[in-house]
C-alpha cells in the first residue's frame, strides 16, 4: 500500500473505515498521522480535502458543485439515511462493530411489517430497488447497496448471512444529529 | 444416585434439557429426569426445568436471573458486631472462630456478588432482544442498586479492617488476608458502576437518535427534507461526495478542466503515481481463413457384408476390425469407432444369418458369429 494506491481507493468515493477488515492496511496507514498529512497535502493541491473523524476517513470537494454533482451528492446521502434508518428500527441498538444477519434481518422485517406496514415504504423509496414485489430479494439489494457504500461488510468472504457494521455508519449518524434538532 | 450418574442422565437428555432452558415447552419427558434427579418439576400439569437446575446452570454459566437481587450483606455485619460485643463481654473463644468463619462465608458471598453483577451487566449490555426502553430501565435499576452497594460495601470493609481488628491475633490474620483479597472486588464494583452509567447514556442517545432518523427518514419519502439538503450543500467541503457520474453509476472522483489546467495538479500527480504508457494498437482481425483441402472417407457397406458372406467369419468384430475399408481410418484414429457402428449395422441387418455367443474377444465385445 503506497500513497498511490491509498488515493486510488479513496478517490472512488469511499469512506474508509477503521475496523474493516477489507481495508484494514489502508485505515492502518491513515491512522499514521505522516502519511495522512502527505495524502492530505497532495489532495490539497488538485481541490480536494482528505477527512478523518470518528474512526472513517474520506475525500471532499473544495469547490462547489455542479448541479449533476448536488444532485448524486443529495440522493446518496439520503439513501444512506433512509438505509440507516430501515436497519434500526429493526436493530434499535444497532452501532458501529454490531453484527447482523442476513436471514435474522428478513425475519425481523418480517415481524415488524405486521406492526407498522410503514417499513415497506422505505424500502420503495429508493429508486434503484427492483423487483417491488418480493420483500426478500429488496433486503438483498438493500444489503448489496450497504455493502457497496462501505456501511457494511461480510464478516467471512464466503459468508453471505453475517455482517459487520463499519465505522462509516456514524458519518450518516452525525449529519442525522445535525439536521434532527429531537426533542433536547 | 451418584454423582456420575447425574452427569450421565444429564448427558443423556442434553437436547431435552437445553430446549427446555431456552424456554421451550417439553413434551415426552422421561420419568427418570423427575424421579430419579428433579431436572424437572411439575407445575400444574406441565413439566418445566426445576428451579434448583435453572439456578445451578445460571450460576455455572455465569448468568444472572433476571430477578435476582444483590445483598448487601448487612444483617451478616449486624451479627458479627453482635458477636463482637459477646466475646468482649465473655471472652469465650468460640466465638473468635464463629466470627472467623462468618468472615469467610461473607467474604464468599460477596465474591460471588462480583460475578453475579458482572454476569448481570454482560446480560444486560449483550441482549438483543429486548426492547431499547425495558433494557434503559433493567440498566438503570442496576445502576442504583450499585450506587447503594458502594455505600453498603465501604460499610462492610470498615467493619472487618477496623471494628474487629485487635480481638485475636489469628483472627487479625485473616481479617488481613481477606481485606486484601476483596481489594479487587472494591475496585470492580466502582467499574462496574462507571459500566453501566456510560451504558445508560450509550443507550439513551440512541434512542434519541433513532427517534432522530425515523423522523428524518420519512422527510425524505415525504421530499419535505429541506434542511439535510441545505446542510449538505452549506458544508460539501466537509462531506463525502460523488463527482462526475459515470454511466455505469460506479462513481469517482474526477477533477474538473479548470482544476486539471493547473500545472501543480500535473506535477503532483507525477509525484506519486507512475503513469505508465499505454501503447495503442488495434487488434488485427482475421475473418477469413485459408481453405484446405477435405479428403471424404465414407465405409462401403455392401463390400464388408460380401465379404463376410464369402468368409464366414468365427468372430465379426474382429474380422471387421482387420478389413480393409475399416483401416482406412487407421490415420484418424477412428478405426474401433468404425468397427463398432459397422458391426451393429451387420449384426442388425443379418439376424437369421449370425449367432451370438456368450464369450467376448480380446476388444471385450461380445463374439458373433456368421452361419
Amino acid at each position: 500500500m503506497d500513497i498511490a494506491k491509498a488515493f486510488e481507493i479513496l478517490s472512488q468515493g469511499k469512506i474508509i473505515s477503521s475496523n474493516s477488515a477489507t481495508y484494514v492496511e489502508l485505515s492502518n496507514m491513515l491512522l499514521n498521522n505522516n502519511f495522512f498529512d502527505e495524502l492530505d497535502e497532495l489532495v490539497d493541491k488538485i481541490g480536494y480535502k482528505l477527512i478523518g473523524e470518528n474512526g472513517y476517513f474520506y475525500m471532499a470537494k473544495k469547490a462547489r458543485l455542479n448541479t449533476t454533482e448536488q444532485q448524486l451528492f443529495i440522493n446518496r446521502h439520503r439513501d444512506l439515511i433512509i438505509s440507516i434508518a430501515f436497519l434500526r428500527q429493526l436493530y434499535p441498538r444497532l452501532d458501529k462493530g454490531s453484527i447482523i444477519y442476513f436471514t435474522e434481518t428478513v425475519a425481523n422485517y418480517a415481524n415488524a411489517k405486521n406492526d407498522d406496514s410503514s417499513i415497506k415504504d422505505m424500502l420503495l423509496n429508493f429508486s434503484w430497488m427492483k423487483n417491488k414485489d418480493d420483500e426478500k430479494v429488496m433486503l438483498e439489494q438493500l444489503f448489496k447497496h450497504l455493502e457497496d457504500k462501505n456501511i457494511i461488510e461480510k464478516v467471512q468472504e464466503n459468508n453471505t448471512d453475517k455482517y459487520k457494521i463499519l465505522d462509516a455508519i456514524n458519518y450518516y449518524l452525525s449529519i442525522v444529529d445535525l439536521v434532527e434538532k429531537g426533542e433536547e | 444416585m451418584k454423582h456420575i450418574e447425574l452427569i450421565e442422565l444429564l448427558y443423556k437428555h442434553r437436547e431435552l434439557i437445553d430446549s427446555a432452558f431456552s424456554g421451550e415447552s417439553v413434551q415426552d419427558l422421561p420419568l427418570e429426569l423427575v424421579e430419579d434427579a428433579t431436572v424437572f418439576q411439575k407445575v400444574a400439569k406441565k413439566y418445566e426445568l426445576s428451579d434448583t437446575y435453572v439456578q445451578f446452570a445460571n450460576a455455572m454459566l455465569k448468568r444472572v436471573d433476571a430477578n435476582y437481587t444483590f445483598g448487601d450483606y448487612n444483617e451478616e455485619i449486624k451479627l458479627l458486631i453482635r458477636l463482637k460485643s459477646d466475646y468482649l463481654d465473655t471472652q469465650d473463644k468460640m466465638l473468635i472462630s464463629r466470627i472467623k468463619e462468618l468472615v469467610i462465608t461473607l467474604y464468599k458471598k460477596i465474591q460471588q456478588r462480583d460475578i453475579l453483577i458482572n454476569a448481570r451487566i454482560n446480560d444486560i449490555v449483550h441482549d438483543n432482544d429486548l426492547s431499547i426502553e425495558l433494557i434503559i430501565k433493567d440498566a438503570q435499576d442496576v445502576d442504583n442498586r450499585i450506587s447503594e452497594l458502594i455505600d453498603a460495601h465501604s460499610q462492610n470493609l470498615k467493619i472487618l479492617s477496623h471494628e474487629l481488628r485487635g480481638l485475636d491475633d489469628s483472627l487479625d490474620e485473616v481479617l488481613v488476608d481477606i481485606g486484601l483479597d476483596m481489594l479487587p472486588f472494591t475496585q470492580n464494583i466502582h467499574t462496574y458502576n462507571k459500566r453501566l452509567s456510560d451504558f445508560i447514556l450509550r443507550t439513551q442517545k440512541r434512542k434519541e437518535q433513532n427517534k432522530k432518523l425515523y423522523s428524518l427518514s420519512r422527510k425524505i419519502i415525504k421530499e419535505q427534507d429541506y434542511e439535510l439538503k441545505s446542510l449538505l450543500l452549506s458544508n460539501t467541503q466537509l462531506h463525502n461526495h460523488t463527482l462526475k457520474e459515470k454511466k455505469t453509476s460506479n462513481i469517482k472522483y474526477l477533477p474538473t478542466q479548470l482544476e486539471l489546467s493547473k500545472i501543480s495538479f500535473i506535477d503532483a500527480l507525477k509525484k506519486v503515481l507512475n503513469i505508465e504508457k499505454v501503447e495503442r494498437k488495434s487488434q488485427v482481425n482475421k475473418p477469413y481463413q485459408t481453405s484446405k483441402t477435405v479428403e471424404l472417407k465414407a465405409i462401403r457397406l455392401e463390400y464388408i457384408q460380401n465379404d463376410i458372406v464369402k468368409d464366414k467369419p468365427q468372430d465379426i468384430y474382429s474380422y471387421i476390425l482387420n478389413h480393409k475399408e475399416i483401416q482406412k481410418f487407421q490415420e484418424d484414429n477412428l478405426i474401433q469407432t468404425y468397427a463398432f457402428k459397422t458391426y451393429l449395422t451387420v449384426i442388425q441387418n443379418n439376424r437369421e444369418n449370425t449367432t451370438l455367443e456368450t464369450n467376448y474377444n480380446q476388444n471385450n465385445i461380445r463374439v458373433v458369429k456368421w452361419i
